[in-house]
C-alpha cells in the first residue's frame, strides 16, 4: 500500500471518492452496509476499534502539534499526513465488510449544507427500515462511556463559505496553509458537535472534542473534506510541498511515514473532480 | 461566561516600513487545548471587548482562531508524557489590517481575546477554556 521508494508508483485502479451528497442509491447503500458491519464487530476490525484511535482510549491523532517545551518547543504539525493515513485504512478496513463502499466528503461549503446543515445521507433517522448507521454510532469505552453518540449542530448559516476554502488554496506555504485549513476544521468539529442539554444537564456533542469525536460517523466525511482540500492544495502548490524534516517521520500507530502518504494516488484513490449539486424537485 | 485574557501594551513590531507593512500576523504561544473546545476572538486595543462585541474593525476586531480541545475530563486519562500533540499548540492569526488600524494609533497596543466554548466532553469546565503563555505581534515588509 505504501508508495515505492521513489513515491511514484501509481495502483492500477483507484478508488473515486465523492461528495456524499452526489453518492447514488447503491453507493450510499454500500457506504452504510460497510458501517453497519464494522459496528457490530469488536475486535480490531470493528467501528469502536478504529473510532478509538483518534480520542478515548488511544490518544494518537495529532493537532497542532509540537515536539519540546519552552523556548525548546519547534511545531511539527502531522495533522494533515496523519489524518490521510488514518483515513485510508480505515477505507480499507471498511471496504473488507463491503467492496462497494468509499468514504465520501462533506463540503460544509455547499448550497445544501448552508440550507440544511448536516447532511441528509448523516441526518436521517433511518435508511431501508433500520436505523441510519451514519447518523449515531455507540461507544463503548469503559470506564467513561457506553452510550450513542450525540450531535447539537449550529446554524447552517455559521459554516464556512466557499470563499474562504478559496482563500485556503491561495496560500503558498505549508506552514501557513496547514495552520489555516486546521482552523476551518477545528471550527466545524465544534459547529457540529455544539451544545445541548441531555436529562436536564448541559452537555457537548460528539464532534465536538477530540476525545469522542471519531465515534461520530460524520467525522470521516469532515476529514475527507478536509483530505480533498489538500489534495487540491497539493495540485497547485506542489506534492511534496511540505517540510523535509516531516518526510521520515512515522504516522503512529499505522505502518506509514510521512512520505508514504503524499501521493493520493500511490494510495489507491482519486478524488471526484467536481462537487456540482443538483437540486431535484419533486 | 468565561474569563478572557487581556495583554499588556505589547510592541507592534514596526520596522523602518512604518505602518507600510505588507503582512501582519498575531501569534500566540502555549495554548492549552486539553480542556474544552473554544473559539478565541482577538480584539486590538479593546480590553472591554466580550462575546456580544460586534465582530468589526471598527471595535478592533483583528480575527479568531479555533480550538479543538481533547475535552479531557479533569480525573480522566490523559495523552502520555510527551507524546508530542498534548503539548500546548502555537496558533497565530493573519491580522494586516487590524494590526495596519493599531499602528496608526501608536507603536503599542492591547490584545484582548475573548473564548467563546463550543465543544465540551463531559466534566469539563467552561469557566475558564483559554490557557495562553504569551502573544506577540509580527509585521512582514513583504
Amino acid at each position: 500500500m505504501a508508495a515505492d521508494k521513489g513515491g511514484s508508483a501509481v495502483a492500477t485502479s483507484l478508488l473515486l471518492r465523492k461528495n456524499v451528497s452526489n453518492l447514488s442509491g447503491p453507493e450510499l447503500a454500500a457506504l452504510r452496509d460497510a458501517y453497519a458491519k464494522m459496528m457490530k464487530i469488536t475486535d480490531n476490525r470493528g467501528y469502536n476499534y478504529w473510532s478509538g484511535i483518534h480520542g478515548v482510549p488511544q490518544w494518537f491523532c495529532w493537532h497542532h502539534g509540537r515536539i519540546g517545551n519552552g523556548s525548546n518547543a519547534q511545531p511539527v504539525d502531522l495533522f494533515l499526513p496523519w489524518h490521510r493515513a488514518y483515513l485510508i485504512l480505515l477505507e480499507h478496513t471498511m471496504r473488507d465488510q463491503n467492496a462497494g463502499a468509499a468514504i465520501p466528503w462533506w463540503d460544509w461549503t455547499s448550497l445544501e449544507s448552508h440550507t440544511i446543515g448536516v447532511p441528509k445521507a448523516f441526518a436521517d433517522k433511518s435508511a431501508g427500515g433500520k436505523p441510519n448507521p451514519l447518523r449515531q454510532a455507540h461507544i463503548k469505552v469503559p470506564p467513561q462511556f457506553n452510550r450513542t453518540t450525540r450531535r447539537f449542530p449550529g446554524s447552517p448559516s455559521d459554516l464556512p463559505a466557499p470563499g474562504e476554502v478559496q482563500a485556503l488554496l491561495a496560500l503558498s506555504s505549508f506552514s501557513d496553509f496547514t495552520s489555516q485549513v486546521q482552523d476551518i476544521h477545528d471550527r466545524i468539529h465544534g459547529w457540529t458537535g455544539g451544545m445541548g442539554v441531555v436529562g436536564g444537564k448541559q452537555v457537548g456533542g460528539d464532534m465536538g472534542t477530540i476525545s469522542t469525536a471519531a465515534f461520530d460517523p460524520i467525522f470521516y466525511s469532515h476529514h475527507c473534506m478536509i483530505d480533498r482540500i489538500w489534495y487540491l492544495w497539493q495540485l497547485q502548490h506542489g506534492q511534496n510541498n511540505i517540510p523535509s524534516t516531516y518526510l521520515g517521520m512515522t504516522l503512529t500507530p499505522f505502518p506509514l511515514k510521512v512520505q508514504d502518504v503524499l501521493n493520493i494516488h500511490s494510495l489507491g484513490y482519486e478524488y471526484a473532480s467536481a462537487s456540482a449539486e443538483v437540486t431535484v424537485h419533486a | 461566561m468565561a474569563k478572557k485574557f487581556v495583554s499588556p501594551p505589547i510592541d507592534l513590531g514596526l520596522g523602518a516600513a512604518g505602518t507600510d507593512f505588507t503582512r501582519a500576523d498575531i501569534h500566540f504561544r502555549g495554548v492549552d487545548h486539553a480542556g474544552p473546545s473554544f473559539e478565541a476572538r482577538v480584539f486590538l486595543n479593546n480590553p472591554e471587548a466580550d462575546e456580544h462585541t460586534p465582530q468589526t474593525l471598527d471595535h478592533g476586531y483583528a480575527g479568531s482562531f479555533h480550538v479543538y480541545g481533547y475535552g479531557v475530563f479533569p480525573e480522566g486519562p490523559r495523552t502520555a508524557a510527551g507524546k508530542p500533540p498534548e503539548a500546548p499548540a502555537e496558533r497565530y492569526i493573519m491580522a494586516t489590517e487590524a494590526v495596519r488600524r493599531a499602528a496608526h494609533q501608536g507603536k503599542k497596543a492591547t490584545v484582548t481575546v475573548v473564548p467563546v466554548v463550543t465543544g465540551m466532553a463531559d466534566g469539563n469546565r467552561l469557566d475558564a477554556p483559554l490557557k495562553l503563555d504569551g502573544v506577540s505581534i509580527v509585521t512582514y515588509n513583504q
